[in-house]
């Protein structure tokens, strides 16, 4: 019995190799939801050909949390994302790190950098024997997963869902009201719910961590000559006019002054964009927040090309 | 260390390795006490002092309970029993009880409120009481079956006892009477190699590809407000199943790792999710902590042997109790009270009630059994109660919200092996059974090349936070 599982098994193992690798793209990834997207976008980075990186990967990074993960990219073709819904910035500077490839620019979102927390998912990204596993055989890495197969039709189907910009639609102006007065409430809820995170002043002892962070992730880079661009992602009005806001902000400047590498895309008036749930931005609004972006970051490239 | 990490496995091919070699049989035992406190010590170094702490009371007590004073065995017994329970105390509840007075304002309190909890302290402690309560009442074997003459002898049989890495940290909890008389050389020609390859392979599948993926959208659970009542209603249920992959998945590999090295454990699951009564759940969850609080704590409180009243008290103490054995929340003390209650009710309506059961009222039975025990569960998801309440409150108030179709497929994905798990049990001695016997092997292989191919993110087991 255990031979003919053991048969059986690694039978299946070569018809899917064959099957995965051979019959379909080596773009086509699937994924079942945002975490095993995060994940193929981590591992495509990590482990793709240097030809790949080459073809796919631009000089410009941008690096940060699920807030940056949403900016809409078609307008920006010289900048790679890598920022991951679910993590930190500091995971998308890590994985350069792990890359070992400098790009000429990485965009840093500024909005979290006080919080940094080391997940299972990055531990498993970096475990030596994980990585080379699935560095020399591709069947091993996310976006290969035969379950994944299943549902990413629905997941495609949801997309376009989302895209097109789903609009309720109401029978009387009551219930437009009523469902209006909802959305509202429900935002006002998400911002009383993490308002606390948000209302003190960093202490002296986060202060000398978040300092202490930033400089080991963000020094190798400026000494190896990349130029670090800061940008803040629009918030609810509260959150970006809060004491751990204002602190972050003067901390950032006084670690990192404007400079031959350091620049910093103007702050956005805080209560200019309306947020869905306090920190991510509509459909609508990201296009607007898209539009910001090019600008300023179209004139940081052209001021440091050389 | 983690049984789905690969420093796990360089250990395990390690000690197998050495542990058959004729010339080592002497050391077979060392070998493998090494090899746990070597497992244990992966990610807890300090707690290993705590191990041979407990297994240094456990030792000398139990040895004198039956080669000391037999006028003191009651006491020594008793004595051993009290330390196991307050170093699980001091480690476990300390910070619970200490909030009610102190505050982290001071150096006390500071010390007292954040004290560390050593990962398998619930588990070794309840193994220690096993052994004391089994040399000095013998209700199951002679205690000299347990206690050899020599003392070196029975430390070394006692700390393998505890720490023998399948069942350290996360059980099932063995007891001494089922332990020590299988302790003796063990050889390769006896490995039932079969039995060993299928606990394994549905064990690391039931851990790595369900719980693991489970676990990937069952998190958002801890932002129930952004979810519509489907979704959340949704993760709830896979929140259940969830849970029973994890511990069951866990629970079949320690059984699994225990027959490589010649040990039988107890099955710590038997299909619970077919369960046509509360009484019925509890004779199929977590095997060995059911039959630990009964054998230990609901007879010598007297069972039902003293009276109807009486018996449904027992059964509230013993639940609550074995409720509050799963952490220092009040949650965990509220959701064995539930389970306590139901218990007795249930006791309560089948002496006095006499339904009659067909397998309609069991079907209904079985599903209202499922649900509430689902719904109970959430109280391990928020060990505080304000998020309980503000779950409940999201799955009023997010009726109108569009529902994720995405987390409802993957979870409704992920449910069918849980589900259809359960239904093989059910069709055992059927057509169905017997079709299944013929491919066995292929849908075992099918399950490796899933373990392989589709595991969920990397995490620890629920039950280590026990």
């Amino acid at each position: 019995m255990v031979k003919n599982i053991l048969i059986v098994f690694f039978i299946i193992l070569a018809i899917y190799s064959l099957f995965r690798i051979v019959l379909i793209p080596e773009d086509r990834y699937v994924h079942s939801g945002s975490l095993e997207s995060t994940k193929i976008k981590a591992e495509n980075y990590l482990f793709s050909s240097d030809e790949e990186y080459a073809k796919r990967y631009r000089e410009n990074i941008l690096i940060g949390t699920s807030v940056s993960n949403d900016i809409l990219m078609d307008s920006l073709p010289n900048i790679t994302n890598l920022a991951f819904a679910g993590q930190k910035p500091y995971m998308g500077l890590r994985l350069i790190e792990a890359r070992g490839i400098n790009p000429k620019r990485i965009f840093v979102e500024s909005n979290f950098l006080m919080w940094y927390d080391q997940t299972n998912f990055e531990e498993d990204l970096f475990d030596q024997k994980i990585y080379l596993s699935k560095k020399y055989i591709p069947i091993f890495r996310e976006g290969f997963q035969p379950l994944a197969m299943f549902t990413s039709t629905i997941q495609s189907l949801q997309l376009q869902d989302k895209f097109e910009d789903h609009i309720t639609q109401f029978t009387s102006a009551e219930d437009s009201i009523k469902h209006q007065e909802q959305v509202v409430a429900r935002v006002n809820a998400f911002i009383e719910n993490d308002y606390p995170h948000y209302k003190d002043h960093v202490t002296e002892e986060d202060k000398q961590q978040i300092k202490a962070r930033m400089k080991t992730y963000l020094d190798e880079f400026v000494k190896r000559g990349v130029i670090i661009v800061f940008y803040e992602t629009p918030v609810t009005q509260k959150f970006c006019e809060s004491p751990l806001y204002e602190d972050m902000r003067k901390l950032i400047h006084e670690l990192y002054p404007s400079g031959e590498q350091v620049y910093y895309m103007p702050y956005i008036p805080c209560g200019d964009y309306v947020t869905s749930d306090a920190v991510h931005l509509g459909m609508e609004e990201r296009q607007k927040f898209a539009h910001f972006f090019r600008i300023h970051s179209d004139s940081i490239i052209k001021m440091t090309a050389n | 260390m983690l049984f789905t990490s690969f420093d796990f496995l360089l250990l395990l091919i390690a000690t197998f390795s050495l542990y058959y070699i004729p010339k080592l049989a002497k050391v077979q035992i060392p070998l493998l006490v090494l090899s746990s406190l070597v497992f244990y010590a992966y990610n807890e170094i300090y707690f290993v002092l705590l191990l041979l702490l407990s297994a240094g009371i456990n030792i000398l007590t139990s040895y004198y309970v039956v080669y000391g004073n037999i006028n003191k065995k009651r006491l020594l017994a008793l004595t051993g029993v009290i330390l196991n329970l307050t170093i699980l105390f001091f480690f476990k509840y300390c910070g619970m009880v200490t909030s009610f007075f102190l505050t982290d304002s001071d150096s006390i309190g500071q010390l007292l409120l954040h004290i560390p909890l050593p990962i398998g302290i619930s588990f070794f402690t309840f193994e220690g009481i096993s052994l004391l309560v089994d040399v000095w009442k013998e209700k199951y074997i002679k205690n000299t079956e347990i206690v050899p003459q020599s003392l070196s002898k029975h430390a070394q049989h006692t700390l393998f006892f505890i720490s023998f890495f399948p069942h350290l940290i996360a059980g099932p909890i063995l007891k001494a009477h089922d332990f020590y008389p299988q302790i003796k050389q063990k050889f390769l020609k006896d490995v039932q190699w079969e039995a060993v390859v299928k606990a394994l392979i549905v064990g690391y599948f039931l851990k790595m590809v369900i719980a693991d993926n489970f676990k990937d959208y069952t998190y958002l659970l801890d932002v129930s407000e952004r979810y519509s009542t489907v979704t959340l209603l949704t993760m709830m249920f896979g929140y259940s199943f969830q849970i029973f992959a994890d511990f069951a998945g866990y629970s079949l590999i320690a059984i699994g790792l225990a027959k490589l090295f010649g040990y039988n454990f107890q099955e710590n699951f038997n299909f619970p999710y077919i369960s046509t009564s509360f009484k019925d759940f509890w004779k199929r969850w977590h095997i060995s902590l059911s039959t630990f609080l009964m054998e230990y704590l609901y007879f010598p409180l007297g069972g039902n042997r003293k009276g109807k009243a009486r018996t449904y008290i027992n059964l509230m103490i013993t639940m609550t109790l074995g409720g509050l054995w799963h952490g220092a929340a009040w949650s965990y003390a509220l959701w064995g009270f539930a389970h306590g209650s139901l218990l007795a009710i249930e006791r309560f309506l089948d002496n006095n009630l006499k339904l009659k059961h067909n397998v309609i009222t069991k079907t209904i039975h079985g599903i209202f059994v499922f649900l509430v025990i689902t719904i109970l569960w959430l109280l391990f998801k928020y060990p505080s109660i304000r998020n309980f309440f503000a779950f409940v409150q999201s799955l009023k108030n997010n009726v109108g919200l569009d529902n994720d179709i995405n987390i409802i497929a993957n979870i409704a994905i992920f449910s069918l092996p849980v589900i259809v798990y359960h239904i093989m049990y059910l069709s055992k001695g059927s057509v169905v059974w017997m079709a299944f016997k013929k491919v066995e092997h292929i849908v075992y292989a099918t399950l490796l090349f899933l373990i392989v191919t589709n595991s969920g993110s990397g995490g620890s087991f629920i039950y280590f936070q026990f």
